[in-house]
């Protein structure tokens, strides 16, 4: 009965907070489709979209453009290998973008070295390999001529996979990998391999469908290079299949079957990555059964993990409590209800956003960015519940809870952090956010001011004697501070304007930046005093923006200012007028 | 007195023939008393493609295969033989070359006394990471004997790598040149040699330590 339970309660559990109550959730399923709107930025905003368009491309380093739909550099510069790490664990999940490390080294291995004997096999110099490794790491693209040794460029990309801790295959999944190549059934095999790696981060699965693509590739050639799909798995299958801390002799009674996996993945590289994922049925089979128990098992644990990178500390304490009493007791039965309702399906959706179960390979459209925008737009109307309110988190713990949330939800995604026309690291969840097109971003923006203005309250009156006394922390800006936040403001509008001149998009910046600042204005003058919500906008831009050019949070400054109380808006008042 | 006693008979009628070392046969060496026997752990380290599990293959089955396929994580295979009148069994342990494997070693190569670096002549490469290999693999370089054999022999006319007894001065030290060789897993040229040699500088260096 309870691991009925387990099956069924917290799987809906599960989904519905990564769903509903998490706005940060969001956060990498929208910035996974803003690097596909970053064409859609470039090319809507300026006159002559396609001639802008074909620009743009000729100064990009050569790509392939059959798939090659998540791009990872922008012209000029790239972003620095560290950037795609989470501290002392692995590929960071929230990256939505293929670092180009792999882009640049997998396309020139296509051109030059698909008939190298021993290709991914031999090594080349080390010393070459950390040479350009560091180039990487420093965001730099190093050149890579034509005539260098094939083995330095495999190296490199191989490094890459060697180097974090933790496999692009993620260490929850791990045994569901392993399990899923146990299967005798071929068709189901490769359901079940699909349907595991359908539960792996966007980035990770693009990254990897880059891989074997290339890998396939590498071996159809083996007449050649010698490299079969079974020497290519050998060679791959130690760096892509493990999991932490695991001892060595677990490892090595583990290669063979690593190594099948990976194999089998090569051979059948376009029934693995240009499916759709189907969930596999289950029948009678053992080893079916053990696979589903371990994906269920790898995915949980996954939303969990997530959802502890999100900060949601309490929930994950509800899970884990669940999960862990019952999670070694799934029967049959479970699985059966399980496969009918999809919950592994849901969490993955819920985790990553539903469009990431579109094949890797599709094409971005404008249908997506409308539907990141829209989303971006739920999300910003999200509320708190009171018991969220209630948290204190990392460092936030000094500040009013509703300071804290309002902070949480702010950093998550918020129009002002696109604005700023750099990818931005978000202090908190490390998603890298991209960009998304101005237009959406102003849209966002404008909405975001007028629910503001409408949420908070205009006069002392409005402010009830409770939520004061939950506030628990009213220090009054004086009007100096409050000039000096316009001040600030100000200044830092013009540095981003200036970063924007010197690119096509800088006048479309400084329309947007006109009128903002003309709603503001006009908020101001019809109700002859400074509403709280511009001020409350006024100061999320400059906190916003200070972060982003300083680098750096000052939570406490925060917390003393982003409530207006009545005496900061006559203050505010009297230095306008 | 039948059966026990026979047994015992065996090795002392042989007795005579022990002084001309090809008279042993691998069966006679297996039915040696244990308690004299020593082991030797040899471990086979170098570059993927080098030419470790042929070498290996070479020395135990005295057989080459021509196919290209890489180890997957590692092998060993055992071998009676009779270094300086004392039976010894060789445990060679072949290691697959790949990267990954640099950094699980060290639980791996726990209680060798033997460490063969394996490169391939034809390619410098190889024989420059020799280094890297010796130093990511052995946590106290000083415990093991190192010896280095020079691969593809066969192959000399392509040869890239200097004569290693050219070489010798210039490389790392702990590595016992003398017992160092240029084989060919391919022809089996100098294979059994080099091994023995091997097992015999080993033997001795760990007379002298102890």
């Amino acid at each position: 009965m309870e691991s009925l339970m387990w099956a069924s309660t917290t799987h809906k559990r599960l989904v519905h907070r990564i769903k509903t109550s998490s706005p940060s959730a969001e956060a990498p399923a929208i910035s996974m489709e803003s690097k596909t709107m970053r064409h859609h930025k470039t090319t809507s905003l300026v006159t002559d979209a396609s001639e802008k368009k074909h620009h743009h491309f000729g100064h990009r380093r050569k790509k392939s453009t059959n798939d090659a739909n998540i791009h990872a550099s922008k012209e000029g510069h790239t972003v620095p290998l560290v950037k795609f790490w989470k501290a002392k664990r692995g590929f960071d999940r929230n990256v939505d973008v293929i670092p180009p490390i792999v882009n640049e080294t997998v396309e020139w291995l296509y051109k030059y070295a698909l008939r190298t004997e021993g290709l991914f096999r031999l090594s080349g110099s080390v010393v070459d390999v950390k040479k350009l490794k560091k180039k990487y790491d420093k965001g730099k693209s190093p050149e890579l001529p034509s005539d260098m040794d094939p083995h330095i460029v495999s190296g490199l990309l191989k490094q890459f996979f060697i180097e974090p801790p933790e496999s692009i295959l993620t260490d929850e999944l791990y045994e569901a990998f392993l399990q899923s190549v146990e299967i005798e059934d071929e068709q189901a095999r490769t359901d079940c391999v699909i349907e595991v790696l359908g539960q792996l981060p966007p980035a990770n699965k693009a990254i990897l469908s880059r891989l074997f693509r290339l890998l396939y590739t590498i071996q159809l050639h083996s007449d050649e290079n010698k490299m079969t799909a079974s020497n290519l798995s050998i060679c791959f299958a130690p760096t892509l299949v493990r999991k932490q801390h695991m001892e060595m002799l677990k490892v090595l009674s583990n290669s063979e079957v690593t190594k099948c996996l990976v194999q089998f993945i090569i051979e059948k590289y376009h029934a693995v990555f240009e499916n759709r994922p189907r969930a596999a049925a289950i029948d009678g089979d053992k080893k079916m059964t053990e696979f589903k128990k371990a994906l269920l098992k790898g995915t949980v644990r996954l939303a969990r993990n997530k959802m502890k990178e999100l900060g949601q500390y309490e929930d994950i304490q509800d899970i884990s409590k669940e999960t862990s009493m019952q999670e070694d007791q799934i029967g049959m039965e479970e699985l059966q209800s399980a496969h009918e309702k999809r919950p592994v399906q849901e969490i993955a959706v819920a985790l990553w956003g539903e469009d990431f179960f579109a094949p890797p390979d599709a094409t971005p459209s404008s249908a997506m960015g409308q539907r990141a925008a829209e989303r971006l737009l739920a999300t910003r109307s999200l509320k708190m519940s009171p018991q969220r309110e209630k948290r204190n988190l990392l460092n936030l713990a000094d500040l009013p809870s509703k300071d804290a949330n309002t902070r949480l939800r702010r950093l998550s995604l918020t129009p002002q952090m696109m604005l700023s026309r750099d990818d931005i690291v978000d202090p908190l969840t490390q998603v890298v956010v991209t960009p998304p097109p101005a237009e959406l971003v102003k849209e966002a923006l404008l909405a975001d001011l007028d629910t503001q203005s409408e949420e908070l309250p205009a006069d002392k009156n409005t402010l009830s004697p409770e939520r004061t006394a939950r506030l628990g922390h009213h220090r009054t800006p004086s009007s100096e501070t409050a000039a000096q936040i316009e001040n600030e403001l100000a200044t830092q509008l013009l540095r981003s304007l200036e970063r924007g001149q010197d690119e096509d998009t800088g006048p479309a910046i400084q329309n947007l930046a006109a009128e903002f600042a003309e709603k503001v204005r006009t908020i101001r003058g019809s109700k002859g005093t400074v509403r709280a919500g511009s001020f409350a906008v006024a100061m999320k831009l400059f906190d916003v923006f200070d972060a982003h050019v300083s680098g750096e949070y000052s939570m406490g400054d925060f917390g003393e200012t982003d409530e207006t109380t009545p005496a900061a808006t006559e203050g505010d008042n009297v230095s306008q007028t | 007195m039948g059966c026990g006693n026979s047994q015992e008979e065996v090795p002392k009628a042989s007795a005579p023939n022990l002084l001309e070392k090809a008279d042993y046969s691998e069966s006679y060496i297996r039915n040696k008393s244990v308690i004299n026997r020593k082991l030797l752990k040899v471990i086979l380290l170098g570059d993927s493609g080098v030419g470790k599990s042929s070498l290996m293959n070479q020395y135990v089955h005295q057989q080459f295969a021509a196919e290209y396929k890489a180890t997957i994580g590692a092998d060993f295979l055992t071998k009676h033989v009779m270094i300086d009148n004392v039976p010894v069994t060789m445990q060679i342990w072949d290691t697959a070359g790949q990267e990954r494997f640099q950094s699980l070693g060290v639980a791996f190569y726990r209680g060798a006394d033997c460490c063969a670096l394996v490169f391939d002549i034809n390619s410098e490469k190889s024989f420059d990471s020799v280094t890297s290999w010796k130093e990511a693999q052995i946590q106290n370089p000083h415990d093991f004997c190192f010896v280095l054999l020079g691969n593809k022999v066969d192959i000399e006319n392509q040869r890239q790598v200097l004569k290693i007894q050219r070489v010798n001065p210039l490389m790392m030290s702990g590595v016992q040149k003398e017992s160092s060789q240029l084989v060919s897993a391919k022809n089996g040229t100098c294979v059994v040699d080099a091994f023995d040699c091997l097992a015999a500088t080993t033997l001795n260096r760990d007379d002298l330590v102890s």
